[in-house]
């Protein structure tokens, strides 16, 4: 159950001729600003990072406050925009609250609330699956890269076995053994604060770490192919002829010309991160209740999506506008920071 | 090459045999089991299952009985009646060489939940029904993704541009938990031209397989995208340009077809995730395919069926990302092994 | 172009044609009756008599292989004219006459029809006393392994002993096998040796695993005895065609060799199809005119009620199961009757049923569900089991935090459950019952079904639910493992001498009133004085039918489609 697909090669960087007195990532950054739909993600992103660190003061009721006696209402204007939601004082079942902006879950809690607290996990998620993907994938891309031969044969088979790598098995084993060791009031053990860690995330951790663990080989991959293609490049000839170090030739002129590709391939599977929170929601392994997560909330929604579909709906769009941010702002990205697009637009 | 190619090989049953291996100790850590329930087992049946189905001694011997059944082939005369411990998926009639004997290969064991049947039944029934569906999903994957990419990529940064890759990432971003069942209400319900779900008729695959192929072709369109704005800003492109080709010829004729390399190359690994990744579409759609054993093995601790599925899978990526590795070395000669 | 405009043009119309040809012929065909029905969306584990422990398998098996005795629709034991019986003066031979016209058969795929089983000479075969005595002697046989081995086994003079002779030699366990008190007096006769006079002994011959199977088509395909090419059935219906794997179907025909009885009429339908599937989907195929039975899932309730066509067909059938939260009697504040007591009282069982299932669940002051033989109901003892109450819950928890010297923050408690949408809204709405009564935070840990099982011994709080295997109170109080008999499966850890005591004497009565008085007060220390458990309400079964059904409807979630027909 992999998580995620990359491409293998998706621009490869040239010798960057820096144009004087302008930084590479001043250039990136001007050439990014006219992108008008990247800028539009990247508002997206910067809002919803807001929106998940002021979650308490912009929600408007309790996440978990419910009222079971409301469940399933909604305010007028949600049951106009879905007309199947026919009000029950029309004759049909909704029942119509003001006092839920965009309406109450089937326990009776403020959906809008839900969705607002719910951008902490979606974010989490989606910052955590990638940083972890990088922390192993680009060093082990970079050595298996530039070493080649059987080196970089041997390291690629790891990457073949990753790939096949039980994702949900691991997350099942994780959660079953830390979370039955929290259970067991035992406390001062390691299990047992890193099931307490996982508690206070809403059991987010071991999703978090299980995903991020079996997902950075397609960025291995992709660093590895990239190296591949540049190391045998005049510019690094020549930084060898210099007498630069492998380290050096690495990090300092092999790394940068291909961050492009990487940040590109990194922005663009935080989608996938996102959904597979959902799918793990859809199967019932998701966060622990009454955390709200997105796809939590769209798996639990989509069950009542032929009578309440603004259950469903709502955090979908939340979902939508997040993924359409990171992908904008990754297709944005690529091309500020292709060195050849530099004097062009 | 030939050598390349045969070391590759070789790595692919070295692959399979570690990834089989982790996966059994894994499955084996995780806790429950498959006989477990509600009830409680007595431990006198929790025993003579486990003797039945090979979990008894310690787990290295039942490795080396699990892989043997497989790896290893057999000659049985006409008193060998087929069950669930002893189901072959090659069997091959040799009354050529003796009568009444059969040659019979490849046992990957049985389910312990559903006891009657066997993983080579699953692989025999239920796969073919998920590469059809994979294979219609590819197809839409494509007839989105690439189009939405190339309109993208010559329009870069105008409305065009835009709406293309909009549409891709509404694909991607709105989960099969809510267009299948709004795809199933709007054509099944309400204009009663498709059947809301089930298999077998060719109609039966329309839904499925766009709820399935709409949310990949993001990743198609965007890897053209790329992809062809990078060969566009080639020299042999601006070559051909400056000998005063139009515009059309130069992108139809020579850009499109370099830049599909890439795209070509994720079609392996895509096909997987669209093989394996259908959990959610077949329980909507009602389809009797292979996706919802990835995870129902896991969950219900069918050890066989968990380690049919998952050398299923390994199988199949660490072929695609050979067939990868292959073209890769074929395309660009400064690339040694 | 204009080529393949008028080549598609053709097609259309051919398509069409054949369309409509094709309606007018399924109008005069036969009776199919489609239906999701109980089924959900996993393959059907098994349609062998003597593995079967799910409601779907039972579902098909009990059309398949109707047993001795017949359990009505509204859980009352008949006989089903396919056997009749006597019991000796004693009490303990349960003597059975078996029709001697019931034929085995089998659909043959090739000529589309339902044929007779033959023996070598070409002679019909019928259902015979050896049969039932081969069904329910492998049900015991340890090398099955039979989930309901142990279920069974004491009711059977030497069932007990063959049942556990797993580890004997071959010749002990033949002995022994042949010490199990079934015997066949002719092929049409078989006595049954029970090894004590109790009420319920009668129900288990209504059960799945005590029925007819035949012995050399399960020792010639083994396990796969059940497949349609190779399986032998005797029932109203035949399997017709079963497409495996979730998401698949089965479909069973019309047998006409069953001649029919008047509990088990020959069926009106010729072909019944269950499909698996997601109650959702279920609601929208109903919808969309293709099931004509079909789930009402909880989420689309209100909608169904408020909408006329919907809500004509919608029936709520009272169900066979009790959902209930089991404590840890072992772990702090459980190990205190006054703890478990005060949780218990502070569950609003009636606004969990009222707001959070919907569906029209009961909820349960006891345990036992009120439709068993001999089970206390609430409307005769109003004043027992457990009864919400907010205060005095508060008071009990307080009483208990001062004798301690704890305080409600000093606990961590857990609530378990396998992961599923209807256990997490439950679980969360006791979870704010109990901050809002007790001030106590509660946790909620949900896992996999089979981590689940594994690990709920270990939780403090775990739900869980019990069904009926037969229908006497018995098996709640017995089966259920909470008489310490059973005390390894039991995951409360409680023991209750008192408890055991007032079972072990109900058991061997036999006027269902005064059993009834027994379990009451049984049933009160379980749930109430010592308050092992919270059982939170009944189950129903909702049911979608089309207007064209002509239908029963079952108390006993298992529904007998023999009854049923379509009209035009």
């Amino acid at each position: 159950m992999a998580v995620v697909q990359q491409g293998q090669n998706q621009g490869v960087a040239k010798l960057d001729s820096r144009p004087q007195g302008e930084s590479l990532w001043m250039d990136a950054w001007r050439r990014l600003r006219r992108n008008r739909m990247a800028v539009l993600g990247l508002i997206i992103i910067i809002t919803s990072v807001l929106v998940a660190a002021f979650a308490p003061q912009l929600a408007p009721k309790a996440y978990d406050k419910q009222v079971l006696a409301d469940n399933n209402s909604a305010p007028r204007w949600v049951t106009q925009l879905f007309p199947s939601m026919r009000p029950r004082d029309e004759g049909g079942y909704v029942p119509i609250n003001e006092s839920y902006p965009i309406g109450a879950d089937g326990l009776g809690r403020d959906l809008l609330s839900r969705i607002i607290f719910g951008t902490r996990v979606s974010l989490a998620v989606a910052f955590i699956g990638p940083l972890s993907a990088m922390l192993v994938g680009i060093p082990f891309g970079l050595v298996a890269g530039y070493l080649g031969g059987r080196a970089d044969n041997f390291m690629m088979r790891i990457v073949d076995i990753m790939y096949a790598f039980p994702t949900l098995l691991l997350i099942i084993l994780l959660m079953a053994f830390f979370r039955s060791s929290t259970a067991q009031n035992d406390p001062g053990t390691f299990a047992y604060e890193l099931g307490r860690l996982d508690a206070a995330m809403g059991g987010m951790l071991f999703i978090a770490v299980g995903v991020g663990f079996t997902s950075w080989m397609g960025l291995a991959r992709l660093v590895r192919g990239q190296i591949l293609s540049v190391r045998e490049k005049e510019y690094i000839e020549a930084a060898r002829s210099m007498g630069v170090g492998t380290r050096g030739i690495m990090f300092r002129h092999m790394l940068p010309n291909i961050l492009g590709p990487i940040v590109v391939a990194e922005t663009l599977t935080i989608p996938t991160y996102i959904s597979f929170e959902a799918f793990l929601s859809f199967i019932g392994l998701g966060v622990q209740a009454p955390t709200p997560s997105w796809g939590g909330m769209i798996a639990e929604g989509a069950r009542n999506i032929t009578s309440y579909p603004s259950q469903a709906i709502f955090p979908a769009v939340a979902l939508f506008l997040i993924m359409f941010a990171f992908n904008f702002l990754g297709d944005g990205l690529r091309d500020a920071l292709d060195p050849r697009m530099r004097g062009v637009d | 090459m030939a050598q390349f190619v045969a070391q590759r090989f070789l790595w692919l049953i070295l692959v399979l045999f570690v990834v089989s291996a982790i996966t059994f100790g894994l499955m084996r850590l995780v806790p429950g089991g498959p006989f477990a329930t509600e009830r409680g087992v007595p431990d006198t049946i929790l025993r003579a299952l486990e003797e039945k189905y090979n979990l008894t001694g310690t787990l290295i011997e039942q490795y080396a009985k699990w892989i043997g059944d497989i790896i290893v082939p057999r000659v049985t005369d006409d008193t060998f009646r087929p069950s669930a411990v002893n189901d072959y998926l090659i069997n091959i009639r040799l009354d050529f060489i003796k009568a009444d004997t059969d040659f019979r290969w490849m046992n990957f064991g049985p389910s312990l939940r559903i006891r009657s049947r066997t993983v080579n039944s699953i692989f025999e029934e239920n796969l073919p029904i998920s590469l059809q569906l994979g294979t219609a999903a590819l197809m839409v994957a494509m007839a989105i993704g690439v189009p939405a990419g190339i309109i993208a990529a010559l329009n870069r940064n105008t409305i065009y541009d835009y709406t293309g890759m909009g549409v891709a990432i509404i694909g991607v971003s709105i989960p099969v938990i809510i267009m299948g069942p709004l795809l199933q209400y709007l054509f099944g319900v309400q204009w009663h031209v498709l059947p809301v779900s089930g298999w077998g008729k060719p109609e039966n695959v329309i839904m499925p397989a766009f709820a399935l192929g709409f949310a990949q072709s993001a990743l198609l369109a965007r890897l053209t995208r790329a992809s062809l704005l990078q060969v566009m800003n080639e020299d042999y492109i601006r070559t051909a340009r400056a000998k005063g080709l139009s515009e059309r010829v130069v992108v139809l004729f020579h850009a499109l077809k370099n830049s599909l390399i890439p795209v070509v190359t994720v079609l392996g690994p895509l096909f997987a995730a669209l093989l394996t990744g259908t959990f959610v579409t077949e329980t909507i759609f009602g389809i009797p395919g292979m996706g919802r054993f990835f995870v129902t093995s896991v969950t219900n601790r069918d050890y066989p069926v968990i380690m049919g599925t998952i050398l299923l899978y390994a199988g199949f990526l660490v072929l695609a990302n050979m067939v990868v590795d292959i073209t890769y070395a074929w395309l660009d000669p400064r690339i040694r092994y | 172009m204009q080529k393949f405009t008028r080549l598609t043009a053709l097609l259309l119309l051919v398509v069409f044609t054949l369309a409509i040809v094709g309606g007018v012929v399924a109008q005069d065909g036969p009776k199919i009756l489609v239906t999701g029905r109980q089924m959900g969306p996993s393959d059907i584990p098994t349609l062998d008599p003597s593995l079967a422990e799910d409601v779907p398998s039972v579902q098909i098996i009990s059309e398949l292989f109707p047993s001795l005795l017949h359990l009505h629709e509204e859980t009352v034991l008949v006989e089903n004219g396919l056997a009749s019986y006597s019991v000796s003066e004693d009490g303990l031979v349960y003597t059975f006459s078996i029709q001697p016209n019931i034929s085995w058969v089998r659909y043959n795929a090739e000529s589309g029809a339902v044929e007779q089983v033959t023996d070598d000479s070409g002679a019909p075969l019928y259902v015979t006393a050896q049969d039932f005595a081969y069904g329910m002697l492998r049900t015991l046989d340890p090398a099955t392994a039979a989930p309901y081995q142990l279920v069974w086994a004491p009711w059977v003079q030497g069932g007990v002993e063959y049942a556990r002779s797993g580890e004997a030699t071959a010749e002990e366990q033949q002995a022994l096998r042949d010490a199990v008190a079934i015997s066949v007096v002719d092929d049409w006769t078989l006595e049954v040796t029970v090894p004590r006079i109790a009420a319920p002994t009668p129900l288990l011959y209504s059960r799945w695993f005590a029925i007819a199977q035949m012995q050399s088509v399960v020792e010639e395909f083994g396990d796969f005895w059940i497949d349609p090419e190779n399986i032998v059935t005797y029932g109203p219906f035949a399997l017709k065609e079963w497409v495996r794997g979730d998401g698949g179907s089965l479909t069973m025909i019309k047998n006409p060799f069953w001649a029919g009885t008047p509990e088990i009429p020959a069926p009106a339908l010729d072909e019944v199809q269950f499909r698996f599937l997601d109650e959702g989907v279920q609601l929208t195929e109903f919808e969309a005119g293709n099931l004509q039975v079909a789930e009402a899932p909880a989420a689309s309730i209100d909608r169904i009620n408020s909408d006329a066509t919907l809500s004509a067909a919608l029936h709520v059938a009272p169900g066979t199961c009790t959902y209930y939260y089991g404590f840890n009697t072992l772990v702090a504040p459980f190990d205190d009757a006054r703890a478990r007591r005060a949780f218990s009282m502070a569950i609003d069982r009636q606004a969990i049923v009222d707001n959070v299932t919907r569906e029209g669940q009961i909820p349960a002051a006891l345990f036992a569900l009120p439709s068993l033989v001999a089970a206390p109901t609430s409307e005769q003892f109003p004043d027992l089991g457990v009864q919400t109450d907010p205060e005095a819950a508060r008071a009990l928890w307080e009483e208990y935090l001062a004798d301690v010297g704890a305080t409600g923050d000093s606990f961590q408690i857990s609530i378990y459950h396998n992961d599923s949408a209807l256990h997490a809204s439950v679980a969360q709405a006791v979870q704010q019952m109990w901050a809002e009564n007790l001030g106590v935070n509660a946790q909620i840990t949900t896992a996999d079904f089979a981590t689940y099982l594994d690990q709920r011994g270990n939780y403090p709080v775990y739900r869980a639910a019990w069904c009926f295997d037969y229908p006497d109170a018995h098996n709640f109080y017995y089966d259920v493992p909470f008489h310490s008999d059973l005390i390894e499966e039991n995951d409360t850890h409680w023991v209750n001498e008192e408890f055991d005591a007032l079972i072990d004497q109900a058991f061997l009565l036999t006027d269902p009133a005064e059993r009834a008085a027994i379990y009451a007060e049984a049933d009160n220390i379980l749930v109430n004085t010592d308050a092992a458990i919270a059982p939170i309400y009944y189950y129903v079964t909702n049911d979608l039918t089309a207007s064209n059904v002509i239908r029963t409807y079952s108390n006993i979630t298992t529904e007998y489609y023999e009854k049923w027909d379509l009209t035009d």
